[in-house]
This record gives structure tokens, sequence and C-alpha cells, in this order.
């Protein structure tokens, strides 16, 4: 696990699962990018957020809480399942 | 006996020609005129264009800290925040020529830092920024996607 005072997440998880992230803050979206132009998600009312990983990708995903000057982003890899 | 004026019908006189030396010199004037002129067109339009990459206060906070973290502060720095850094170009300036040249220089201190600590994560996450930005604001970095792939 890895996180913020505003967000808490997995370090890894593997290609097919869900990355299960906790929000801390006040915040109703979560953005989620794996290098171009992001995608939110709607934090639910328990703070917890699923992310379905990209089909097929591996590398990492940022997960981003807040605006301007107050974001914070974790970093998740996403990685191979072992053969 | 008594003398007449006789006028005779003549090819209508040329006025004198400007000798070559005057005339060179008066074309390399107004071509020294015309270089220094064009010079401080382009200095006013490199400073007010688009395509400025030197930080200047935008009115925007979020804007003048990123170009200042890209650029003005110590490559540490920009290190230590590199997902906060790197989270805005996707996001909020794509297009930003100064944030890029943040992105070239984190890249630049990526490879060559092998200590840094969470080296390859930097690496990786920032090959991945540059390989899905703006095709023309990030066209200089992707010659660097190859060496931040390869570290491991």
């Amino acid at each position: 696990m890895q996180g913020t005072n505003k967000l808490r997440g997995p370090s890894a998880v593997v290609q097919g699962a869900t990355i299960e992230v906790e929000v801390l803050s006040q915040d109703k979206t979560v953005e989620v990018s794996t290098g171009g132009p992001p995608t939110s998600y709607p934090v639910g009312p328990d703070g917890k957020v699923s992310i379905p990983t990209p089909p097929g990708f591996t590398g990492f995903v940022s997960v981003s809480v807040g605006h301007d000057l107050n974001r914070q982003v974790i970093l998740v890899e996403i990685v191979a399942p072992s053969p | 006996m008594r003398l007449e004026p006789v006028y005779v019908l003549g090819p209508k006189p040329k006025p004198p020609s400007i000798p070559t030396r005057r005339a060179f010199l008066i074309a390399a004037g107004a071509f020294g005129a015309g270089v220094g002129l064009g010079g401080v067109g382009g200095y006013v339009l490199e400073i007010d264009g688009p395509t400025s990459d030197s930080p200047r206060p935008t009115g925007d906070v979020l804007l003048d800290e990123l170009q200042r973290l890209a650029v003005e502060a110590p490559i540490e720095e920009l290190a230590a925040r590199y997902a906060f850094f790197l989270s805005f170009i996707p996001s909020t300036y794509p297009r930003d020529a100064v944030l890029w040249r943040g992105a070239g220089r984190l890249a630049e201190y990526v490879i060559a830092t092998e200590r840094l600590h969470d080296r390859r994560t930097v690496a990786q996450w920032l090959a991945q920024v540059i390989e899905s930005g703006d095709p023309v604001a990030a066209a200089s970095l992707r010659s660097r996607i190859s060496q931040l792939r390869a570290i491991r």
C-alpha cells in the first residue's frame, strides 16, 4: 500500500484486476491517467473507488485527487500476470 | 552676314547614373536596416508568441508554480515532486512549452542519476507522459523514450 493524507491505494496490481483506492478527503471524484488525458471516477459514499485496469495494458497508472496546488497523486503499476 | 542658331533633334539625355560604390553603400544600408528590424520583430514575437518557453507571470497561480518547478527550482525538488508536476501536463496544460522543458530537464536528470530514489518509476511514468503527449509539444523529447524505458 502507498498513500498520502488524501489518498491510499496499492503500489501494484495484476493486469485485469481492479485498483481499489480510498479517498480520505471530501473530494467527490478521482482522476485516472495512463499518461494521456485523464478519466474521472466517482468516489463512493464509503470513500472508496474501484478503477478497472485498461485491457492489455502494463505500465503505470496515476490516480489523483484534489485540485490545483492541493492535488495529490499516487502511481500504481499494472503488471502482467505470472505465466 | 549673320549667324543663326540651328537646333538639331537628338536623343534625350540620360540622368547621371549612381556610381557603383554609392549604390553598393545604399544597398548595404538597406540590408542592415532590414536585418535590424527583422531581429527586433522576431524578438517581440519570441516574447509574446505562443512558442515562448521562458517562465513569466501568467496570472494563473498553479501554472506559475509548475513553471517555477519546471525551470527554476533545483532539480532535486522537481524530481521529488515529479508525480504532482507531471500530472498536470496531460490533464491541464498539454501544450505548455515551459512545462515540457521541465519534463526534458527531469528526463536528463533521471537518465544521468543512477541512485535516484524510485528511478524506475519516475523513468517509466515520464516515458508514458511523453509518449501520450501532444505530438508537437513533446516532439523534442520523443528521442528520450527508449532511454527512459531501458531504466530497470
